[in-house]
């Protein structure tokens, strides 16, 4: 809440002053690593503890919530101006659900292995508060250019997020990257980390580094 | 009288107007949303459904080996009145087996499998899986067999191949090549409640599959 609101707060700040000319790259930039949804902001924990077992899996979640997360902000900075208040969160859930869908129904199309491994956690992008956030912090009040590139930096840091975490578990869980045998032979393999423990053990220290190196203090 | 109801009249389509005004966007949205996942769906539906023949073309595969047919020879109807159809592997015109799809509450969420049989039902050929989200490294063990590797017991889908199913399975614990005799399946260590889950898969499956074919 604390986190709307300064965003709300910044938001105004900026409709108030001049749009500076390179404001589509500063939210894109902003999205990697200063405001980066896992690192940073601690959004969309559900995929981040559930899909980040294996490198491609996480990959293609963190593909499936960029397009999601490009298009829902391009489609509600398109509607902004049109949008009354009292419909906000209804029009911002029929246009997350809406390309939700068309990435579920891509992937059991063309990537039916993955499809399969990420299971319902397609679906529960409509349920990730990262998309939800950015249309309301950033697409419902900025132009389609700034919201477009804001979703793609966000997009990316998200999915660099998952990545690095999927990267740190499939190595010790299972001596893999990207399914290939990369630890040298007699590796045992550190199987606590393939659970759902490790995920949080993982994410723990990942924070806590990122944290201590990149921290404001 | 006419003053009246000429006031209602407005008083009415002022509440209709202020309505639309109000509610169009979310109206045409849903329209335009509407029409554009099923044109998605469209695009789309019949290479969903063929991935899914190929999956279970290359799972049947797997358990009768090429050059089957599989004919469709009946449904089974489960106790919560839903049907199940089961079908007549054939070779070369002559009845090879049977096989279902069925599926059972896993550790992680439902575990769906492709059955094969002989034409007694007395021997399970095998199993393939048609859907399984168990754990990584764990209850996933369920999916792989051998292929090749020189120790064949160490797989726990290879326990079911050729497996005598005259007696109802069940779960043993503890080391393969000792435990593994008669009915006893050995279960995969540290996964006990997806070994338990397949062998009720399998269990249930023969049941129904009996009780509809009546052998």
């Amino acid at each position: 809440m604390v986190y709307f609101q300064d965003e709300y707060n910044m938001a105004d700040n900026e409709l108030k002053m001049n749009v500076k000319p390179n404001e589509a790259m500063m939210h894109f930039v902003k999205g990697l690593w200063e405001e980066n949804p896992i690192f940073r902001q601690l959004l969309g924990m559900c995929p981040v503890l559930a899909v980040t077992g294996q490198l491609q899996p996480a990959l293609t979640m963190g593909a499936a919530t960029t397009f999601v997360l490009v298009c829902s902000n391009l489609v509600v900075s398109f509607m902004r101006n049109i949008l009354q208040p009292h419909l906000r969160i209804l029009m911002f859930t029929i246009t997350i659900a809406t390309f939700v869908t068309i990435a579920d129904l891509f992937l059991q199309a063309r990537l039916p292995e993955m499809s399969e491994k990420l299971g319902s956690f397609v679906q529960l992008i409509i349920v990730n508060c990262l998309i939800i956030g950015r249309a309301e912090a950033c697409a419902s009040r900025k132009s389609i250019g700034v919201s477009l590139f804001d979703a793609i930096g966000m997009g990316i840091g998200f999915t660099f997020g998952l990545c690095s975490l999927a990267a740190v578990r499939e190595l010790l869980g299972e001596g893999k990257l990207f399914g290939v045998h990369v630890m040298p032979d007699g590796y045992v393999n550190w199987s606590v980390m393939a659970l759902p423990a490790g995920a949080f053990i993982t994410l723990g220290i990942m924070l806590g580094l990122s944290n201590h190196f990149f921290g404001k203090k | 009288m006419a003053s009246i109801f000429l006031a209602e009249v407005k008083k009415y389509m002022a509440m209709l107007i202020d309505f639309i005004k109000k509610s169009w966007l979310a109206v045409v949205s849903a329209l335009v949303f509407g029409l554009l996942v099923s044109g998605v769906h469209g695009m789309l539906k019949e290479e969903i459904k063929q991935n899914a023949i190929d999956a279970m073309n290359k799972n049947r595969v797997n358990l009768f080996g090429e050059g089957c047919e599989y004919i469709k020879d009946g449904d089974i109807v489960l106790p919560d009145d839903s049907k199940i159809e089961y079908f007549k592997a054939v070779k070369d015109a002559e009845h090879v087996g049977y096989t279902l799809v069925y599926s059972g509450g896993g550790f992680a969420d439902k575990i769906t499998l492709v059955l094969g049989y002989d034409k007694d039902i007395t021997k399970l050929l095998g199993y393939e899986v048609l859907k399984c989200l168990e754990t990584p490294g764990f209850g996933d063990k369920i999916k792989y067999d051998s292929d090749g590797e020189p120790d064949p017991v160490a797989f726990f889908k290879d326990r079911f191949v050729a497996r005598s199913v005259k007696e109802k399975l069940a779960v043993v614990k503890g080391d393969p090549i000792k435990y593994e005799e008669g009915s006893s399946v050995v279960a995969i260590s540290g996964s006990t409640i997806s070994s338990q889950a397949v062998v009720s898969i399998v269990n249930k499956a023969t049941k129904y599959l009996r009780r509809a074919t009546g052998k």
